[in-house]
């Protein structure tokens, strides 16, 4: 136990200070690169998987960062939520960067293969400390970190397209961390701490609730840019697309989803009232607005990777939604939607990107037919957009079946109809894909082959957890539902 | 007791293995022979296991149930009961029919993506028997869901526009009933439970009535596109471009079986046949099935195309089983469960003539088919004896069922019932005859180019098919001990 409550601390401090290394000692070393900020992001991995162990076997618990007490001291809290949001933000991670070896080796210029793995571990390490944070402030300070090496990452090919998604990605980004920096003031001011439980007691106490709910509201607004909500969402499409492959699977599989983190944190621990507040029904309306218009835009695109992006704010709109029907149902499914969404739209990009990294297509009809040339890579592929389409024995499956009944059990038919048209939409944009890859002649003059095997392992092992999910979802309830109670105790 | 647990197993066994087996099927390249054994094996497998729950049925154990607890409001169950094995042992018996069938007819029309064609052919055969081994409404929807997705390549399979259109409209048919069905599944009280199905069907407390006729008609239309009902059915003869053994074995049995087995669990599980009888539904589903009966007749009579004509008699002749059904009749249900093996047992053989006749002369159309008769003697006497079959000329099951059938109405004195149902067989006996005909005395304008040959791979099928619905209906009496404890389930006595 000693040894694990210092992992916490570790494992935000390790790829950060790994990063900083690589960029002083290794900037020409891209090969000592990928082998450092691999070891880094297995310890990572590693450490995880001890800490969701333990916190699932003996309950959360928090470490004072150099000792101090919660006002003062920096406070990290590992409770069941956070320490699975940190096993799923260290396994992608690990697996983004096992993929990125072969990819960038190919894709980018040389000289910027070694900043390339630092802006990687620069983004995992503040997506850790943003989830792992017990206050808001650091919640920012991690965010910020994080936003600034996204659109890093965007924009590291250095091609026009890419230059202009990440400077729109910068833009929006920057508007966001903004509205943190103000959402926190009127939240410090009016309880006068940052620390999340001892706002979330604070907040009953209050008499007047304005000056909380538009401190809440700005948070909520900030990350659901960073999560690409609508309409929020309009920095995704490009940004998504145009990012080397690997980034894009990081952007797509857990940046958003840790944008529903802070918002799942937001409206539970510091809203005071939700069931009666308006905004809510304006919340529901506009993830509802996201799921159908995002599937909808991603059956009229061309290019696969926006496709993709396209489909991740259909996606990720079913998540939003699960947060705001307060219910238990809603959370679950909300949580185990991310954890799908994180699984299968990162092998969705690990494909796509295997695809670029073999061919150079881009576009979905330069495809046509090249299922039958690398049948493993696109059978891995259509598992995975069978999850996104909530097919049975896929993850995706049981994540909206669970929104679905909690709509259901709370008698909202308008939702439960949202619900529903959405799956149906992304199966349809599935199909079109599938249709395209399997079922054409092919038609391009080049030869194809396989994924190397540095890519299919990621690859694979993505599938093999959307699959164990969707046949026994029973383990990730295990490590879910405990958390899920544990939120919402708070809901007043 | 470790007895018990033995048999507890076999539905899932019976699902789990040969499903493993379809998946090997995909990572069989080139090896032609592992293919065919691996496709036989999965095909006999699930005969075995249901031949053995049979059995075990039979031996007096009538609670046959495997929960597997995922979740809250999350259970798979996999259970055998008399409904659900009469499906099953239709459709697995049939599927080990057509395996070598369909292996002998995709190597005669070669097609390089065969690993890819058997694995999903095989899924879905599993699937279809996985609907009927399901224990509650979940795990049915799931496999249900599941069947339509896995023969989507099937459909798709020859590659050419007409498949790609057909396949789309196919998936799109299917999903939205599979929309209603999962809106409905979840509106349903005890859907994820272990052991849901009850014979007096579920209660819905606090669910008022319009709600609920809104919940069961979700249900019926759901599973009604799969039966192909009036007016949901045109999916049916559109997917048959695809190759003849998944037109054969799919969809002449297993989907639109699949669809009549969910309106039956409807009626008989979920709502029990008291509810439907006091919210007196029976009468609209009458209407829709007899529309469909007619629909079905004429749109067969106007198709030159023969495996459209096959595909809209299909259309019409499930619908007869949907009537007996909905008339919540004993004797009707008796002459629906009857007719629905005739017409799997014919369909499938007539099915298969008419791809074997396409494999000989590379003739589809009726107006082509004139002095085949002479040809293919074999195949044009079965296709034949099928159609009396289909018919319902005494001495065949179609006979039977037809008789049964006609009791429903003239016990509850419904008329326009029994119109219909004199309207039905004379039409398809125009639909089906004048085939026959060509086949026989049409007078042949161009001389056909085939030497007769054909491998008994195909043939052995067709005849199994047709001395099938031969023997059953010399011999009704081999069907009634599996019929009868459904009966005696569902309407007492």
């Amino acid at each position: 136990m000693n040894f694990v409550s210092q992992l916490p601390i570790s494992i935000v401090i390790v790829p950060l200070t790994v990063a900083v290394l690589i960029s002083v000692l290794l900037s020409s070393n891209k090969k000592a690169a990928f082998t450092v900020s691999f070891l880094a992001m297995l310890f990572c991995f590693v450490s995880a998987l001890l800490i969701t162990i333990t916190v699932s076997m003996k309950g959360s618990f928090a470490y004072n960062v150099s000792g101090w007490a919660p006002p003062w001291g920096i406070e990290i809290v590992v409770d069941r939520l956070s320490s699975f949001m940190v096993l799923l933000i260290n396994l992608v991670g690990l697996l983004a960067v096992i993929f990125s070896k072969d990819y960038v080796e190919r894709k980018l210029d040389s000289k910027k293969i070694p900043f390339y793995y630092v802006l990687i571990l620069l983004l995992l390490g503040s997506m850790t400390g943003f989830v792992l944070s017990g206050d808001i402030f650091n919640m920012f300070i991690f965010f910020e970190a994080l936003s600034l090496s996204s659109y890093s990452l965007v924009a590291i090919s250095g091609d026009r397209e890419a230059l202009r998604a990440g400077f729109k990605y910068l833009i929006m980004g920057m508007i966001s961390s903004l509205f943190v920096l103000l959402g926190l003031g009127f939240i410090y001011s009016v309880t006068g701490t940052l620390n999340f439980n001892q706002i979330a007691l604070g907040v009953g106490k209050l008499s007047d609730f304005t000056v909380i709910y538009t401190g809440a509201l700005l948070l909520i607004t900030a990350f659901a840019i960073e999560a690409a909500l609508f309409p929020l969402h309009v920095w995704l499409p490009q940004a998504h697309g145009r990012a080397p492959a690997p980034v894009s699977a990081i952007l797509s599989g857990l940046v958003i989803g840790v944008g529903i983190f802070g918002i799942i944190k937001v409206v539970y621990y510091i809203l005071p009232v939700v069931y009666s507040a308006g905004f809510v029904v304006i919340f529901r309306s506009l993830a509802s607005i996201g799921i159908i218009l995002g599937a909808i835009f991603a059956l009229f695109e061309k290019d696969l990777k926006v496709i993709l992006a396209q489909s991740s704010i259909s996606q990720i709109g079913f998540a939003a939604l699960g947060v705001f029907l307060f219910s238990y149902l809603g959370l679950t499914g909300s949580i185990l939607q991310i954890l799908n969404h994180a699984l299968a739209k990162s092998a969705l990009f690990f494909s796509a990107g295997a695809i670029i990294y073999g061919t150079g297509f881009k576009r979905l009809d330069e495809m046509r037919g090249i299922g039958k040339k690398m049948p493993i890579t696109m059978g891995l592929f259509a598992i995975n957009l069978a999850s996104i389409a909530s097919i049975p024995m896929t993850c995706g499956f049981v994540s909206k079946y669970l929104l679905c009944l909690g709509a259901i059990k709370q008698g909202l038919w308008g939702l439960v109809g949202i619900i529903l048209l959405g799956s149906f939409l992304s199966i349809l944009y599935c199909v079109r894909i599938i249709n395209c890859i399997f079922f054409e002649e092919p038609k391009f003059k080049v030869e194809v082959k396989e994924a190397p095997l540095g890519m299919l392992i990621p690859l694979g092992a993505l599938t093999i957890l959307t699959v164990i999910f969707g046949i026994y979802p029973k383990i990730a309830f295990i490590l879910i539902e405990p958390g899920v109670k544990e939120i919402l105790s708070f809901l007043r | 007791m470790t007895q018990t647990i033995n048999y507890m197993v076999l539905p899932v066994a019976a699902v789990v293995l040969p499903a493993i087996i379809g998946f090997a099927i995909f990572f069989t390249g080139r090896n032609k022979k592992l293919r065919e054994f691996l496709s036989l094996i999965a095909a006999l497998l699930s005969l075995f296991f249901v031949a053995t729950l049979y059995f075990v049925l039979m031996q007096g154990n009538t609670d046959i149930c495997f929960p597997i607890c995922l979740g809250q409001d999350f259970t798979l169950c996999f259970r055998a009961d008399w409904l659900g094995m009469f499906f099953a042992g239709i459709t697995s018996f049939l599927w080990l029919v057509s395996v070598p069938y369909s292996l002998k007819y995709m190597e005669i029309k070669s097609s390089d993506s065969e690993g890819r064609f058997f694995g999903f052919f095989t899924l879905s055969a599993v699937s279809a028997i996985g609907v009927t081994m399901a224990g509650n409404m979940l795990t049915l929807f799931i496999f249900y869901e599941l069947l339509t997705v896995s023969t989507y390549p099937l459909v798709i399979h020859t590659e050419t526009p007409a498949a790609v259109r057909a396949a789309k409209k196919y998936l799109i048919y299917l999903l939205i009933g599979e929309i209603l069905i999962l809106f409905a599944v979840l509106s349903t009280p005890g859907f994820g439970e272990p052991r849901a199905f009850s014979k007096i069907g579920v209660m819905f407390p606090g669910i008022g009535p319009k709600m609920l006729l809104f919940i069961f008609f979700s249900y019926i239309v759901g599973f009604g596109i799969k039966a192909a009902i009036f007016p949901f059915s045109n999916w049916l003869p559109t997917v048959s471009v695809a190759p003849t053994p998944v037109t054969g074995l799919l969809h002449a049995v297993a989907v639109v079986n699949v669809g009549v087995y969910g309106i039956m669990r409807v009626i008989l599980n979920v709502f029990g046949v008291e509810l439907t009888r006091s919210m007196g539904v029976g009468v609209v589903l009458i209407f829709i099935s007899s529309a469909t009966i007619i629909y079905g007749s004429l749109m067969a009579l106007s198709q030159d195309n023969l495996k459209k004509r096959l595909a809209f008699s299909t259309v019409d002749y499930v619908s007869y089983s949907i009537l007996g059904v909905s008339l919540l009749n004993p004797a009707a249900f008796v002459g629906a469960l009857l007719l629905l093996v005739n017409h799997a047992f014919l369909k499938l053989s007539l099915f298969f003539c008419a791809g074997a006749i396409d494999i000989q002369t590379e003739k589809t159309e009726v107006s082509e088919l004139s002095g085949v008769g002479c040809k293919l003697p074999f195949v044009s006497t079965c296709f034949a004896i099928g159609s009396l079959g289909l018919i319902g000329v005494p001495l065949t099951l179609g006979f039977v069922g037809k008789w049964y059938l006609w009791r429903g109405p003239l016990e509850t004195n419904q008329p326009g019932v029994i119109g219909v149902l004199i309207a039905g067989a004379i039409l398809c006996a125009f639909y089906l005859l004048y085939v026959v005909y060509v086949l026989f005395f049409g007078q042949s304008k161009v001389s056909l180019n085939c030497d007769g040959k054909l491998s008994w791979l195909i043939c052995l099928p067709i005849g199994i098919g047709v001395a099938g619905g031969a023997i059953f209906g010399v011999f009704p009496k081999l069907l009634l001990p599996l019929i009868n404890p459904i009966i005696s389930c569902y309407f007492g006595g």
